[in-house]
């Protein structure tokens, strides 16, 4: 009874594919977060991620009719630009000690 | 939020202090800059008195998480005393030639503001409001990384420290989309309706909670995620690592309750099962991985690091046992997790604030040999140390050992006794390493001569968590009853849950500010 | 475009006209704005003539040569404060629509204490402008 609630809103056709479009970009910003080695394309890797957090928040939003997603993605887009200008003081202070941007550059501590 | 403005007074006073301590870091005076540390202090006093007094007001059913907010609040604005005594001459000039030159306010800034978060948290009711909570403590410790010190360590551990920290954050907003996805509503009254609604918790919800814990794991720095704290905590500079030790974890901690409590606790059937299942086995991966990879350091700062990874694993024990047999309140899981919050958050920073006083030098005191016959010149700091480090190892009349005794109490009464093997199986293997240090300190001949001029406040520091580690072991009520009203407020919805399905939905509809939601559910369920 | 000339025909021509009147006004606020600027700079500013100030403009950057060329870092820097007043936006706009909607459902708040809300806000960020202020951010030399 209360489960085909529950069930319902992710098998929705017109929302799955919003989902699955969030997901594959999720996994995009992953994947790109695990391979790539260039400190830039690490965070652009991230923010991918968060993009696609956005879209599955908003189609959620559209499918219940509440503000709830939206304002969500609201507050996750101010995060994420905080966190990006973050990155680019970390990454103009680390340039400027090392000249290069390659991550594996800053692996001194092991063990 | 639905709680009373008056009710965010300690929040409100950090984050007030810590735009004045910014705006004083911009000065062009050191004189005016100095003033820094003092103003986070008094700020951070007002906080304390401010959450004790609301904390012994009764605020009656608008309230419901009354003392865990407290308790929180206190938690926060307590340790941040210590933590800002022991970071008092923070940060080193980023070039020692230049030493007027530091980012003093802008540190001490950074420090109140994610102490807020850290308070903040205990009061969210949304899932927007605990992203905010949880990023407002994340995002100025990575500043305080990068920054603490002017070395290529400290950048390495920022840079470590601050695409992890993204990660992380990335894979539990994505858990919080799929709960959102799963209730209609960031709200958490109404997600608990939802949850305690379905018969059943469905695979997207369980997919979204497993996805927040992996998430927070790495705020608590739990094995999945735990991989980063020896890096980070060796390179940053001591204070930070001090703040790292206590902020993040108890963000983290308080926020896996509240993701839970939205659950109603009735993970143990079903898939829903995966939910405990998973958080046993960070549990005795931490503790396991933490301790046994902590033997085998030399440097101090790293070896704490692990210690703070398998704490967490003896906290997550707590967790995964849960709110289970409320009769006797000590056996409750959560109750027993947040004592043990309190007396690990006093007994590492105290430790760290010796390691601060013993730091002569830009980067001494991080190897077992620097510290090696401290005792003969720097007693009161030996001692400081010796008596945090029995508490972390749970010898009796410390802290320490309460909570490692509750902890244990609570898997045993559970149901869970390997869990609890499992712990006191660990903490005999901390011991070996804990002792290490005792004995550096104690029988070891000096390596080199220290020598030490810092501010005494770090010291008093010290020594202030030295005496709670043995006064709070020796007379433990005052933690032990916030810790205990605390948890079973959290858990207060248990009680309902081992009652029968129809209570279970009246329970829903009440917590549930808006009734709409109920009635929602019902014209879906057609 | 059937639905506003439907509406047109309805409605008096003053009154359709009165509509689209404040767009033309925006426009010429627009425009004024715009020369206004132009002539004004030409009028007050300094005015000085060498070989940098009679090259291309291009953003700050030499307009010949290689395209992966390093910035200066002070981009970096604008970058950033830019964020800062490029997100409070996204926050002024959603409040924009609740203050102007005070019979709306989901406005919970009372008018003066919408208004504090914003003031908070505004004063937050002026915190943070006031701080990069005073750490010379603004100056380019």
């Amino acid at each position: 009874m209360m489960i085909t609630h529950a069930t319902s809103s992710f098998s929705d056709p017109v929302l799955v594919r919003y989902l699955a479009l969030g997901a594959v970009l999720f996994a995009i910003g992953l994947v790109g977060f695990m391979a790539r080695r260039n400190m830039i394309m690490i965070f652009l890797s991230t923010e991918i991620m968060f993009q696609g957090v956005a879209i599955n928040l908003i189609a959620f939003s559209r499918y219940y009719h509440n503000a709830d997603g939206q304002s969500f993605v609201i507050f996750l887009l101010t995060v994420a630009a905080a966190e990006a200008s973050l990155a680019l003081g970390l990454v103009v202070m680390l340039f400027r000690h090392r000249q290069t941007l390659n991550v594996d550059a800053w692996s001194d501590m092991q063990g | 939020m639905n709680i009373p403005l008056n009710h965010l007074c300690p929040e409100i006073i950090m984050i007030v202090a810590a735009c004045i301590v910014a705006l004083l870091g911009a000065a062009k005076s050191d004189s005016v800059r100095r003033s820094a540390q003092w103003i986070s202090l008094i700020s951070l006093i007002l906080a304390f008195i401010a959450g004790w007094r609301i904390g012994t007001v009764d605020a009656g059913p608008a309230w419901p998480l009354a003392s865990f907010c407290t308790y929180d609040t206190l938690l926060a604005s307590g340790v941040g005393i210590l933590l800002v005594l022991l970071s008092w001459d923070m940060p080193f000039a980023l070039d020692p030639a230049k030493s007027d030159q530091t980012f003093r306010g802008e540190y001490f800034a950074m420090m109140l503001v994610s102490l807020a978060g850290v308070s903040m948290m205990a009061k969210v009711d949304n899932l927007i409001w605990l992203f905010i909570a949880l990023e407002l403590v994340s995002i100025p410790t990575y500043i305080m990384v990068a920054t603490g010190r002017g070395n290529p360590a400290a950048q390495e551990a920022g840079i470590k420290y601050f695409f992890l920290g993204s990660l992380s954050a990335a894979i539990y907003l994505f858990g919080f989309s799929y709960l959102y996805g799963f209730c209609g509503s960031t709200d958490f009254s109404k997600i608990a309706g939802a949850f305690a609604g379905s018969s059943q918790v469905p695979y997207v919800a369980i997919i979204g909670l497993l996805m927040v814990i992996i998430g927070i794991a790495y705020k608590i720095a739990a094995v999945p995620l735990h991989y980063y704290a020896p890096d980070v905590y060796q390179g940053t500079a001591t204070p930070v690592t001090a703040f790292l030790s206590f902020a993040p974890k108890a963000a983290g901690f308080i926020a896996l309750i509240l993701v839970f409590n939205l659950t109603g606790w009735k993970l143990s059937h079903g898939a829903a099962r995966a939910v405990p299942d998973l958080l046993m086995v960070m549990a005795v991966l931490s503790m396991t991985i933490g301790n046994v990879l902590a033997l085998l350091q030399r440097n101090i700062k790293r070896m704490l690091a692990y210690s703070s990874i398998s704490h967490s694993g003896y906290m997550l024990v707590g967790l995964a046992v849960g709110p289970l047999l409320l009769s006797h309140s000590t056996t409750n899981g959560i109750s027993a997790m947040l004592f043990y919050l309190g007396a690990y958050s006093i007994m590492t920073v105290g430790a760290f604030a010796v390691l601060v006083y013993l730091q002569g030098k830009l980067d001494a005191a991080e190897d077992l040999d620097d510290i090696a016959g401290i005792a003969s010149e720097h007693p009161l700091a030996a001692a400081c140390m010796a008596v945090c480090m029995l508490s972390l190892i749970g010898m009796p009349f410390t802290v320490g050992f309460l909570g490692k005794l509750f902890i244990v109490q609570a898997a045993f009464s559970s149901g869970h006794g390997v869990l609890a093997v499992i712990v006191m199986i660990n903490a005999a293997i901390a011991a070996a390493y804990y002792l290490s240090i005792i004995t550096s300190m104690y029988l070891r001949d000096p390596w080199t001569p220290f020598s030490v001029r810092r501010p005494g406040t770090i010291q008093f520091s010290a020594a202030i968590a030295a005496a709670l580690v043995i006064l709070l072991g020796l007379f433990p009520s005052v933690l032990m009853s916030m810790s205990q009203y605390s948890g079973s407020e959290v858990t207060k919805m248990v009680a309902m849950d081992h009652s029968h399905g129809a209570a279970l939905i009246k329970t829903a509809s009440t917590l549930s500010a808006d009734k709409n939601v109920e009635m929602r559910l019902a014209v879906r369920a057609h | 475009m059937v639905n506003v000339l439907t509406t047109a025909l309805a409605t008096s021509h003053i009154e359709f006209y009165s509509g689209w009147a404040l767009l033309g006004i925006l426009f010429l606020i627009g425009l004024a704005f715009g020369i206004g600027n132009v002539v004004l700079s030409h009028t007050l500013g300094p005015a000085r003539k060498g070989l940098v100030k009679d090259s291309t403009y291009e953003s700050g950057v030499d307009p010949l040569g290689s395209t992966r060329e390093r910035f200066n870092v002070r981009f970096y820097l604008v970058a950033m404060i830019f964020l800062v007043f490029d997100v409070e936006v996204l926050f002024i706009i959603p409040w924009l629509y609740v203050f102007n909607n005070q019979r709306h459902p989901w406005v919970v708040l009372p008018l003066g204490a919408l208004f504090a809300s914003i003031l908070i806000f505004t004063l937050i960020l002026l915190v943070a402008y006031v701080y990069a202020w005073g750490k010379g951010v603004f100056q380019w030399d």
